[in-house]
C-alpha cells in the first residue's frame, strides 16, 4: 500500500443521517486518528460535546480528531490540515469529508483524483453514502442530486431502516443505479468502524490491492450476456436484471445505467487512451464513474488500472502483475444517458489503431 | 447541435442508407466538442473535431474485413475509400461510393450491406454520444 493518507468521501442527500452516523462514530476511539473535513456544521452538526476548541478552520474535537470546516476552497482545507500535521500540533492516519447534503460530489472526487497539491499526500479510498429508508424513494425522484450521490457510491448506508416498512422496491433500484456498492443496514444510526469503512477501500496507487474486490464485475454480470462482436462482451444490468420489472428505469427516470464492457484480447493503449479521453470530452458530465483493468498491447503482462469520475481521471496505473488469473479487459460504467451499445461501438473503433506514419502534406 | 434529430431515419434501401450515412458523417465530421470553461479541473477550452477520428474509423473498417477475410471489401475500401496522394481514408469518397448515384460503380450487395450496417451502427454510435 502507498503511504498516502486514505480519504473517504461521506455524502448523502439532506436528512439522510450522515451527520447523525459520523457524530456517533466519533465517539469511538477506533476513529482518533481521523481528521474531519465537513463543508459547514449543519442543525445536527457534530455532536457539540465532542468540540473541544477552535482555532479558525481547525477544531480539536475531545476524542482527539481534527474537524476542518470548508469555508471556500477544498484544496486549502487539506493544506491547513497537512500543516498542521507537517508542525506537529496534530496527528492523523486518514481523513473522512462529509459533503453537504445538495452537493455533488463530483467536484470534491476531482479534486481528490487531480489536484497534486491534495494527491500528493492523499488519496481518495471511497464513496460512502447515506440513504434515508424512508423518503429515499421519493428522493431519488425529485433530486439528480441524490441520484448522483448512490450511483457514484463504493457504500451506500441505508438509513432509519427501523422506520421504514417493506425496503424492496428501494433496494432493487438502489441495485439498479449502483449493482457493485454493498449496502449495509444502519440501525438507530449506529453503526461500527468496521461496517462503516469496509474493507478501506481501493489504493489505486498502492498496486497490490484487490483489483477484484474494487471493480466488482460480477455485480455488473446478470442473467444475460450479449456477443454483439466476435471477441467483445458487455453486460448491460438494469436491461437483464432478475428484478426488472421492479428497477424499470423508465418508471423512475433515473437515467442512470450501469454496465460493464469486456475484452478477451488484448488492446492498444494508444487507441483505448485516445477513446477514453474522447469520451470523457464529449460525454464527461454523464460519466458518473469509469473504473477498470485493461489488457494493453503495447505492455504485455502489465494490467493499466484506470478510475475516472466524470471527465476527469485519476493517472492510469501499471501494475507489475496481473492480480488474478483473469486477465481480461474489464470496464465497468456508471452513466447517465450513454447507452451501453454507444460505448461498445466506439471502443470497437479505437482498441485495434495501429501505429500511423505522420502525414504527408 | 442534435446531430440525431436532424437526419432522417434508418432506410432499407442501401442507396437512400448510403445517403443517410454521408449526410451524417459530413454533419458529424465538422462537429466540435469543447470543454465547459467554468470546470475547476483546468480542462477548460479543450475542443477536438470528430474528423480526426475519420482514419480511425476507417482502419477499423479495414481491420474488421481482414479479420473476417474478406478480400473484397478490402479491395473496395482501397478502391474507393483511399487517397494514393493523401495517403489518408475518406469516408466521404467511400459513402459516395456506396451511393453510386451514376451507377458507374456497382458494388456487390453483400459488400455495399455490410459496409452500410458497420458503418450504420458506428456513426450512430459517436453521433449518440456527441449528443
Amino acid at each position: 500500500m502507498s503511504n498516502k493518507l486514505p480519504v473517504t468521501v461521506l455524502t448523502g442527500f439532506l436528512g439522510s443521517g450522515k451527520t447523525t452516523v459520523l457524530a456517533r462514530l466519533l465517539k469511538n476511539p477506533q476513529l482518533r486518528d481521523t481528521a474531519i473535513i465537513v463543508n459547514e456544521f449543519g442543525e445536527v452538526g457534530l455532536d457539540h460535546d465532542l468540540l473541544q476548541r477552535s482555532d479558525e478552520d481547525l477544531i480539536l474535537l475531545a476524542n482527539g480528531c481534527v474537524c476542518c470546516t470548508v469555508r471556500g476552497d477544498l484544496v486549502e482545507a487539506f493544506h491547513t490540515l497537512q500543516a498542521q500535521r507537517a508542525s506537529g500540533s496534530v496527528a492523523f492516519g486518514r481523513v473522512i469529508i462529509e459533503t453537504t447534503g445538495l452537493a455533488d460530489p463530483a467536484p470534491i472526487l476531482h479534486t481528490l483524483m487531480s489536484d497534486e497539491a491534495v494527491t500528493a499526500h492523499y488519496r481518495l479510498a471511497q464513496v460512502i453514502t447515506t440513504l434515508d429508508a424512508v423518503n429515499a424513494m421519493a428522493t431519488l425522484d425529485q433530486h439528480p442530486e441524490a441520484v448522483k450521490q448512490a450511483a457514484v457510491a463504493d457504500r451506500i448506508l441505508l438509513t432509519k431502516t427501523d422506520l421504514a416498512g417493506d425496503m424492496v422496491a428501494l433496494r432493487a433500484r438502489i441495485a439498479a443505479l449502483n449493482p457493485a456498492a454493498p449496502v449495509v443496514t444502519v440501525l438507530n444510526g449506529d453503526m461500527g468502524v468496521d461496517d462503516f469503512f469496509g474493507d478501506a477501500g481501493f489504493d489505486i496507487t498502492g498496486k497490490t490491492a484487490s483489483v477484484q474486490d474494487w471493480l466488482r464485475i460480477e455485480a455488473y454480470e446478470p442473467d444475460h450476456t450479449h456477443h454483439d462482436h466476435d471477441h467483445n462482451r458487455g453486460h448491460h444490468h438494469h436491461d437483464h436484471s432478475a428484478h426488472e420489472e421492479a428497477v424499470d428505469r423508465n418508471r423512475h427516470n433515473d437515467r442512470i445505467s450501469a454496465y460493464s464492457v469486456i475484452r478477451d484480447q488484448p488492446i492498444s493503449w494508444a487507441g483505448f487512451s485516445a477513446w477514453l479521453d474522447m469520451v470523457s470530452k464529449m460525454r464527461g458530465d454523464d460519466l458518473l464513474r469509469v473504473k477498470g483493468i485493461v489488457n494493453v498491447i503495447e505492455h504485455p503482462g502489465r494490467p493499466v488500472v484506470i478510475h475516472g469520475v466524470q471527465h476527469v481521471f485519476h493517472p492510469p496505473v501499471f501494475l507489475d502483475q496481473w492480480p488474478g488469473d483473469d486477465h481480461r479487459t474489464r470496464l465497468v460504467f456508471i452513466t447517465r444517458d450513454i447507452d451501453r451499445e454507444d460505448i461498445d461501438a466506439t471502443l470497437q473503433v479505437f482498441e485495434h489503431r495501429k501505429p500511423r506514419p505522420p502525414r504527408t502534406a | 447541435m442534435t446531430l440525431m434529430a436532424e437526419l432522417p431515419p434508418v432506410s432499407t434501401d442501401p442507396r437512400e442508407e448510403a445517403k443517410r450515412l454521408l449526410g451524417l458523417w459530413e454533419t458529424l465530421s465538422r462537429a466540435h466538442v469543447s470543454m465547459g470553461a467554468g470546470c475547476g479541473c483546468g480542462a477548460g477550452g479543450v475542443t477536438l473535431v470528430l474528423e480526426d477520428f475519420e482514419q480511425d474509423i476507417a482502419d477499423y473498417l479495414l481491420g474488421e474485413a481482414e479479420r473476417n477475410k474478406r478480400v473484397d471489401v478490402v479491395a473496395f475500401l482501397y478502391a474507393h475509400a483511399f487517397g494514393e496522394d493523401t495517403q489518408l481514408w475518406s469516408l466521404s469518397r467511400l459513402l459516395t461510393a456506396l451511393v453510386d448515384e451514376d451507377g458507374s460503380i456497382q458494388p456487390a450487395a453483400d459488400v455495399r450491406a455490410g459496409l452500410l450496417q458497420r458503418m450504420g451502427r458506428t456513426l450512430s454510435s459517436f453521433a449518440k454520444l456527441h449528443g
